[in-house]
């Protein structure tokens, strides 16, 4: 009898990584069920509660899988909840689930599968993989709205060509009716939206809470500078953040800037939050590095129809691109990720947003 | 399956199932009920209670049964000590959680704690309890054998100091109960559970020695002479009993199968050895991988079919690193790479070499992928 390939897939205790495991049994592989025990902090808000562990090894008892809690505690306090605190820090807005993704979910994971001596990881995202050429790609999920693709794009290439998203070619009303045909107990479990460590809209204080952050409060100025208000720190806030600016009367205003140094909070019109362009660092390439000129198309948060860019360079650590159109609220600590149609090409993290005049000494980004 | 998690739980004897199936077919009532049904209820309650007191020479009427180790340590701690307010509790660092858990709720109600030191194989010396008793001091608590790397107290040189000195004496000696022969004198309050040793899981006991007075930790009932309310667990203890009769195997063998295990990953690369060589309870040997994570080697057993487990089962999913390891001196990478294998009076040879197979492919495999132990 030929050996069966051996797949470790995380199960979340969600509907998703419940039928992916569910999916990768009816397809033969030698299916381990593994949750992540990511966070040990007192929040239960997302992911990683008693009751979603007991829900994945559930569904991996119904399918006759091996099921086992790996603790991912020190990877994701370390490259997640650590780097959250300090990216507000310093004015920027970090986006933990990319982070975990690259460095906790998949890095680390594919280390742990090895070690049980599996081939291939599997988890319940809403992407897929296809060929580009002899490659492996990473493609959008077929659903628009589900689509995480976004979040994934500081996988390693070696990483990516051992991963299988049985889900990702399925719209999720399909998933939850794939799941209820199979009697699978949580194909009605609601969706986790929230940063899984911090409970909804309490970041601020979450951050405050930490040691060695002390956050500084500052000014709330406006585009020539003239303060108009105050405000008790820097990592309240966030690029293109309207609500509780404390400011009274007038036009909206977003937030257009933030110094961390100065602890200045700047703020404008939505006109003056557009940015012809934008630089990333951190960069993780899952196709060839593209060349200047490339016209791509760019996401630079998870709910955000890709806009056209085009490269202005490219190399293994860094980019820049220019949009033909603007781009709206870039804010420095979010992911940048590079789509070719629907395949990701890479991303990195925001560094700087590139202004609408060019000041003296840049270069020129129209082409 | 393997089965080399026996500290964790012993699966049912056929003994006392059929014993609780006997019980069953004479339809017991409730043991304090005056009908026929209460009295064949009450008889194999205290034809139970006299069979364990016996084996421990104790008098039945010092055996309280309870619903297993936790709660026996509980009562014994905290009963103890219901005002504990200023007084002085002396300590085993390397116990088990349900010894550990009251201590710290002892100290939150005004216990002064210290710990007793040990030495690299888990091992308290009189002269370390000594060092440790003050005038004030009105517990020790130790327990007989480690339930994760398998050291035995010298218990009646600690029970003979405390005597002298004039300190209640409690003893959990969960994973002792069947391995060793127990000596009780001297000891005030000693810890006993079923599940161990082949008996059904709920239900275990509590040695109070005559004269010790104990406030109980619930209230409502004469059962148990007020000790201990609600209706006894009457199966549970006749279970109970006829497992520690049917005993636990012969040490020899299993201290033998035990070295065979060792052998056979004796050359792995990076290993050590946690058990000591000498007074160490015969089915236990504690294990550590250098640079592997014993979470990760517990999972890759499994899937080869061999069942062990880190540190102790009832700490297992917690990922800390085992405090047993830390007391002896390991540092946290190792303290998180320790692995317990623990046989049973069932294990056989080729258990033992299969095991001792798998073990050397899975540690070869997690070293070829290249695990570390603690992510730091």
């Amino acid at each position: 009898m030929a050996m069966r390939e051996r797949v470790v897939v995380g199960m979340s205790g969600g509907v998703d990584s419940s039928l992916a495991a569910a999916l990768l049994v009816e397809a033969g592989y030698d299916v381990i069920g593994v949750s992540m025990r990511l966070w040990a902090g007192a929040t239960d808000s997302g992911c990683c509660s008693l009751d979603d562990f007991l829900d994945a090894r559930l569904v991996a008892e119904q399918f006759g899988i091996p099921f086992y809690v790996m603790d991912f505690r020190a990877e994701f306090q370390r490259n997640v909840v650590d780097q959250f605190v300090a990216e507000y820090a310093r004015g920027r807005t970090p986006n933990p689930c990319a982070r975990c993704n690259q460095f906790v979910k998949f890095a680390g994971f594919w280390e742990r599968a090895r070690e049980l001596g599996a081939t291939r990881i599997a988890t319940g995202h809403y992407a897929r993989i296809g060929l580009h050429g002899e490659a492996p790609a990473l493609l959008r999920g077929v659903d628009a709205d589900k689509d995480q693709s976004y979040f994934l794009f500081g996988i390693d290439r070696a990483v990516l060509a051992r991963t299988l998203f049985p889900v990702g070619g399925m719209a999720k009303a399909d998933v939850r009716a794939a799941a209820q045909a199979r009697g699978i107990a949580v194909a009605g479990k609601p969706d986790s939206q929230e940063i899984c460590f911090v409970p909804k809209g309490q970041h601020a204080a979450f951050v405050a809470a930490q040691d060695g952050a002390a956050p500084r409060g500052g000014a709330i100025v406006d585009a020539d500078g003239r303060e108009l208000a105050r405000h008790d720190g820097v990592h309240r806030f966030t690029i293109g953040q309207r609500h509780g600016l404390g400011l009274s009367g007038g036009a909206v205003r977003y937030v257009t800037g933030i110094d961390a140094v100065s602890g200045a909070v700047q703020v404008g019109s939505a006109g003056q939050g557009e940015a012809t362009g934008l630089t990333a660092d951190g960069a993780n390439w899952l196709a060839a590095i593209p060349d200047a000129g490339s016209r791509l198309s760019i996401r630079i948060r998870s709910r955000f129809a890709p806009q056209p860019v085009h490269v202005v360079r490219a190399d293994a650590n860094s980019f820049a691109v220019a949009a033909e159109s603007g781009l709206k609220a870039v804010t420095p600590g979010q992911a940048a990720v590079l789509y070719d149609g629907e395949r990701v090409l890479g991303g990195g993290w925001i560094r700087t947003a590139l202004p609408t005049a060019a000041a003296p000494g840049e270069p020129a980004w129209t082409a | 399956m393997i089965y080399l998690d026996h500290n964790a739980t012993v699966a049912l004897r056929a003994e006392a199932r059929a014993a609780m199936d006997a019980l069953a077919a004479r339809q017991p009532g409730n043991p304090s009920s005056a009908h026929a049904a209460g009295r064949v209820a009450r008889a194999a309650l205290e034809q139970a209670r006299r069979a364990i007191a016996e084996r421990l020479e104790v008098r039945a009427s010092e055996l309280v049964f309870t619903s297993g180790g936790t709660e026996s340590n509980n009562l014994a701690l905290l009963g103890a000590l219901p005002d504990p307010c200023g007084a002085h509790v002396v300590a085993s660092p390397i116990e088990h959680s349900s010894v550990l858990g009251p201590l710290y709720e002892l100290e939150r109600r005004g216990a002064t704690l210290s710990w007793l030191a040990v030495d690299g194989e888990g091992r308290i010396s009189p002269d370390a309890l000594g060092a440790a008793l003050r005038p004030e001091t009105a517990l020790v608590s130790v327990g007989w054998a480690n339930n994760e790397i398998g050291t035995v107290q010298p218990i009646a040189a600690l029970a003979a100091l405390c005597r002298a000195r004039g300190v209640l004496l409690h003893v959990d000696a969960v994973q002792g109960l069947g391995k060793l022969p127990l000596q009780l004198a001297d000891i005030d309050l000693c810890t006993l559970s079923a599940h161990k040793v082949g008996g059904p899981v709920g239900v275990g006991a509590l040695v109070v020695r005559r004269g010790v007075g104990l406030r109980p930790l619930a209230w409502g009932g004469e059962q148990e002479r007020g000790t201990r309310p609600g209706t006894e667990n009457v199966f549970g203890a006749v279970g109970f009993a006829a497992a520690l009769a049917a005993g636990q195997g012969d040490a020899q063998s299993i201290a033998r199968l035990r070295e065979c295990l060792w052998a056979g990953m004796a050359d792995t690369s990076g290993v050590r050895r946690y058990s000591p060589l000498r007074d160490c309870l015969a089915n236990t040997l504690s294990a550590g991988f250098a640079g592997l994570r014993g979470e990760a080697l517990v999972a890759g057993l499994d899937l080869e079919g061999v069942a062990v487990s880190v540190g102790s089962a009832c700490a297992a999913g917690s990922g800390e690193p085992s405090h047993v390891l830390r007391a002896i001196g390991c540092d946290e990478a190792a303290a998180a790479a320790g692995v317990r294998f623990s046989l049973g009076a069932q294990t056989t040879e080729l258990e033992i070499d299969t095991a001792a197979a798998a073990l050397r492919r899975v540690v070869e495999r997690m070293r070829s992928a290249g695990g570390r132990a603690v992510v730091g």
